[in-house]
């Protein structure tokens, strides 16, 4: 009884945390974007950091559909050398 | 048949005319296997993102194509054996993929249409256009 008290205060307590934050909002998904193409380098660029790493959608918002598109995009330009593996 | 997009980087020292000759060399290779170019475009000189083979620019060239699946192969093994070409990458585009890229072109068509129209814009918080012309659209 206790224990579970305790749980849920806990719990409301992380809810709280989450909400506190901004909701991030993609510009794909404001833009409707429907096809990323692999040789639009400039656009990708957002979307890794200066070391070349894919950004978590956690960061940028980005819907699962979007970013499952942004992933193949990137690994598809890094393999013709549009975008780097690693560093900058 | 299929459309697949070929994009591969010539080493940056080639002359013009050898990449010319590269470009409608893999051209004829499709052609002659009852491929049709859709399209076909030198870029030119590009920094590379990485050392490929100790070259850190190169000539990108893209030919998309209408082809049978064999073609791929015969291409690949085509850009395998010549030196001056440094990376190649065959990208296949299905149904799906070639619609929504039309559809795209056209969104992105209508975006700088309607900044044209709307003219300079305010909102220059970003350095992508699209964003400012979809904050004029709706």
């Amino acid at each position: 009884m206790k224990k579970s008290a305790r749980s849920s205060v806990a719990a409301a307590k992380k809810k709280k945390k989450k909400r506190d934050q901004p909701k991030k909002v993609c510009r794909l998904t404001i833009d409707r974007v429907v096809y990323i193409d692999y040789k639009d380098v400039n656009m990708l660029k957002h979307y890794v950091t200066e070391r070349g790493k894919i950004i978590p959608r956690r960061i940028t918002g980005a819907t699962a559909k979007h970013q499952r598109m942004l992933t193949r995009a990137i690994k598809l330009s890094r393999q013709i050398a549009l975008l780097p593996y690693s560093a900058a | 048949m299929r459309t697949y997009e070929a994009l591969f980087i010539v080493q940056p020292e080639a002359a013009e005319d050898l990449v010319q000759t590269i470009a409608t060399g893999v051209e004829t290779l499709i052609t002659e296997d009852g491929g049709v170019i859709v399209r076909s475009e030198i870029w030119g000189k590009r920094r590379l993102a990485y050392l490929v083979k100790k070259f850190n620019e190169g000539i990108y060239i893209l030919i998309r194509f209408e082809a049978e699946t064999d073609i791929v192969k015969k291409l690949e093994g085509h850009f395998h054996l010549n030196e001056d070409v440094i990376r190649y990458l065959t990208v296949l585009f299905d149904e799906k993929a070639l619609r929504l890229e039309v559809e795209q072109a056209a969104r992105n068509e209508a975006q700088l249409e309607a900044r044209r129209v709307g003219g300079p814009s305010a909102d220059d918080d970003d350095e992508r256009p699209a964003r400012a012309a979809r904050a004029e659209r709706d």
